[in-house]
């Protein structure tokens, strides 16, 4: 037998009609139980589901390295594994999303996954998308494996698979959208493979709509205009020889849309100073919205779960294995430029080897747009 | 208890409100100075007042001035109150951060305490989301809103701290403020009309006096009814409202379900962004989902951001005592 906690019993105590009126007697006369006041938050903030999965957006954003073979995407072709490298044209995959809840106390029930494929390369937007599932996660530590089939487009090509979480009662928005995005490359003296990077933005950089930069309306209509309201009819005493109801009745008019004109005139110059303000402001170091930059790594994910994982290991950065760089690794795009190829030289090692891993990353005006995991292999033993 | 407290850096203005009541005071002030003054020299003539009869019409007048500063302040209060945040584009981010101080505006009814809960988020800290914002901590802390004013809003730092470390402001925002703000607005003008009422019905008392000297007597009453009554029906008016909102409060957490957050947890926050023009800084208000990371994070062999990332992708075990 279960025994109800005293929340079950309050709870109970006040449903149906007139339950506002319990609780208001509750509230007023009831003992209540809570945690102390000054570090307690509400329910209604704290503790909600948190539906998520491997994102290398929020990973990148807490500057930490990542991997672009996602761990908990993954695409089978008759019960193997593949990479979305040299995928084999209209042929049906089968795409596995794992999708995990970071809550201890709240499933993620109704949860919505949408799987898209994008073009291969780092910041590609247009989504092509494949399906939207449903899943009911239950609370950490336990997952729940969504699957749809996918057939590849006519086309051939590499293409990275997209998922995007969501759920309407999240509590960390910022964990929902994973890739999967990989390229295997046969190892050689130096191997040259090139790397698609789109432009984010190819109609120029988005505006930013900050302080100092509106006429502020009210001020202009009730303030402003009501100053000329009132100095409307001393003015038309003071040029006028005689002033009647209709002469008092236009200056009333004709003084307010002076005062508004005036006041719009005022504003617009403030509001003009003000942008200047704004945008030389101290400290900003915000880089232009068309500048890349590229980053090479050759990180691993061991992935684990629970107690016993060790974020600072989990976490930690590992440069490239073999000399490696970027050709160019920093760039800017140039009006209406749509894409660019940018070299990744890796010089590999000749003798047989276990294969590496090269990460690439993208950041464009300071804002991670992806990357790709290239696997090269070596020759066997 | 009370709440996390925050200064601007220069020139930065954390009273930047009181500037804004004190024209809504200054403005009530003239207005009711006016209306004193005219009423006055309709009824009687100051002309013809003189003596103690025109020192008490002077009196009068003033104190009908401090009335109107009274009831315009409490009116200002509430309107200010509720237009000082301005909300910024993107409205929701979400932070990783530390909490460098969890409190409550607790102690008192407003204006002197509003119940929000207040947290003071540090370094090591992150945005997170909206990922294609580009935001960083820096960009979050420093633009100023649209409609703010402001060329940049100030970056902050913890004064009650010996070491003044640089924060960012969260805040989750109690019913008490609210309806505090419009209950002492309300009980102001009330209280001022009803202490006029009680003002003129005191004029009885002088009515044998003479003519000069009763009005302006007269006036005196009224215009001390006034004030007495501006100031108590506005304080009254915050009680009650406060008590109204601390009631709404716990309808909004009947269940008690929520938990208990301190110095050196870290955590996701997710809120709306805004400017607060009244201390001139930015800041999450209100506070809108949280997930706590873990607890205890200082001398940890992880940093802050590693927990978040191993917790943010359900690797790791988020809370308390995990």
């Amino acid at each position: 037998m279960t025994v109800a906690t005293y929340e079950e019993r309050l709870l109970a105590r006040c449903r149906g009609f007139g339950g506002w009126l319990c609780k208001l007697l509750v509230i007023l006369l009831g003992r209540r139980k809570g945690g102390d006041d000054c570090v307690y938050i509400p329910e209604r903030v704290i503790n909600r589901p948190d539906p998520c999965l491997y994102s290398q957006f929020l990973l990148m954003q807490l500057g930490l390295p990542v991997t672009w073979d996602n761990p908990d995407v993954a695409l089978f072709l008759n019960g193997v594994e593949q990479y979305t490298y040299d995928l084999v044209v209209d042929t049906e995959y089968d795409v596995v999303v794992t999708v995990h809840n970071s809550s201890r106390r709240k499933p993620a029930l109704g949860t919505g996954v949408d799987i898209a494929w994008i073009e291969f390369g780092a910041g590609a937007q247009i989504r092509h998308p494949i399906t939207t599932l449903g899943a009911n996660v239950p609370i950490w530590p336990g997952t729940t494996n969504v699957t749809t089939k996918w057939r590849t487009p006519a086309s051939p090509g590499h293409y990275c698979i997209e998922v995007q979480l969501s759920h309407p009662d999240d509590g960390n928005p910022s964990n929902n959208r994973g890739w999967n995005n990989t390229q295997v490359k046969q190892a050689a003296s130096e191997v040259r493979n090139p790397v698609r990077i789109w432009n984010r933005w190819p109609d120029g950089c988005p505006p930013i709509a900050q302080g100092g930069d509106e006429v502020v309306w009210p001020r202009v209509l009730v303030g402003y205009g009501l100053f000329g309201f009132l100095a409307g009819p001393w003015l038309a005493r003071v040029i006028l020889p005689q002033v009647g109801f209709g002469e008092d009745l236009a200056s009333v008019g004709i003084g307010w849309v002076w005062g508004a004109a005036l006041g719009f005139i005022a504003e617009s110059i403030r509001a003009t100073v003000g942008r200047r303000r704004s945008r030389n402001r101290d400290g900003r170091e915000e880089p232009p919205c068309n500048v890349v930059e590229l980053a090479l790594d050759s990180y691993r994910f061991e992935d684990g779960k629970g107690k016993d994982v060790e974020p600072h290991k989990m976490f930690a950065a590992r440069p490239p294995a073999w000399p490696a760089r970027l050709e160019p690794a920093t760039f800017a795009f140039g009006p209406a430029e749509a894409y660019r190829d940018v070299l990744l030289i890796v010089d590999a090692p000749d003798d047989p080897g276990p294969p590496e891993v090269f990460n690439v990353n993208a950041r464009q005006g300071g804002m991670a747009t992806g990357g790709i995991s290239v696997v090269i292999n070596r020759k066997q033993a | 208890m009370s709440g996390c407290d925050t200064q601007p850096e220069s020139p930065g203005d954390d009273g930047a409100w009181k500037g804004d009541i004190a024209k809504w005071a200054l403005g009530g002030a003239g207005l009711a100075g006016l209306l004193a003054y005219l009423n006055i020299a309709d009824a009687v003539g100051l002309a013809t007042l003189s003596g103690g009869a025109a020192a008490v019409a002077l009196a009068a007048v003033v104190v009908a001035i401090l009335a109107g500063a009274v009831v315009g302040g409490f009116i200002g209060y509430a309107v200010e109150w509720f237009k000082r945040l301005k909300v910024q584009s993107p409205s929701s981010i979400t932070i990783s951060a530390l909490i460098e101080c969890a409190g409550r505006n607790t102690g008192g009814i407003p204006p002197f305490a509003d119940g929000d809960w207040t947290f003071n988020a540090a370094p090591e800290w992150a945005v997170t989301a909206p990922a294609g914002s580009g935001l960083t901590i820096e960009e979050v802390r420093t633009r100023a809103a649209p409609g703010s004013g402001l060329p940049q809003a100030y970056r902050t730092f913890d004064p009650d701290n010996p070491s003044k470390p640089q924060v960012f402001h969260v805040e989750i925002s109690s019913q008490i403020g609210n309806f505090g703000a419009v209950g002492s607005a309300i009980g102001s003008v009330a209280g001022a009309i009803a202490g006029a009422i009680i003002g003129a019905a005191a004029c009885a008392a002088v009515a044998a006096l003479t003519l000069g000297l009763g009005i302006a007597l007269c006036a005196l009453f009224i215009a001390l009814g006034a004030l007495i009554g501006a100031a108590v029906g506005g304080l009254a008016g915050a009680a009650i409202g406060a008590g109204i909102g601390w009631i709404a409060d716990q309808f909004g957490d009947f269940n008690k379900l929520g938990e208990s957050v301190e110095q050196g947890c870290q955590m996701f926050l997710t809120g709306r962004w805004v400017t607060d023009i009244n201390h001139q800084h930015n800041e999450i208000h209100d506070l809108t989902a949280a997930v706590l990371v873990e607890c205890g994070v200082t001398g940890s062999s992880s940093s802050g951001l590693q927990l978040a990332g191993a917790v943010g992708t359900g690797r790791h075990p988020g809370g308390r005592d995990p």
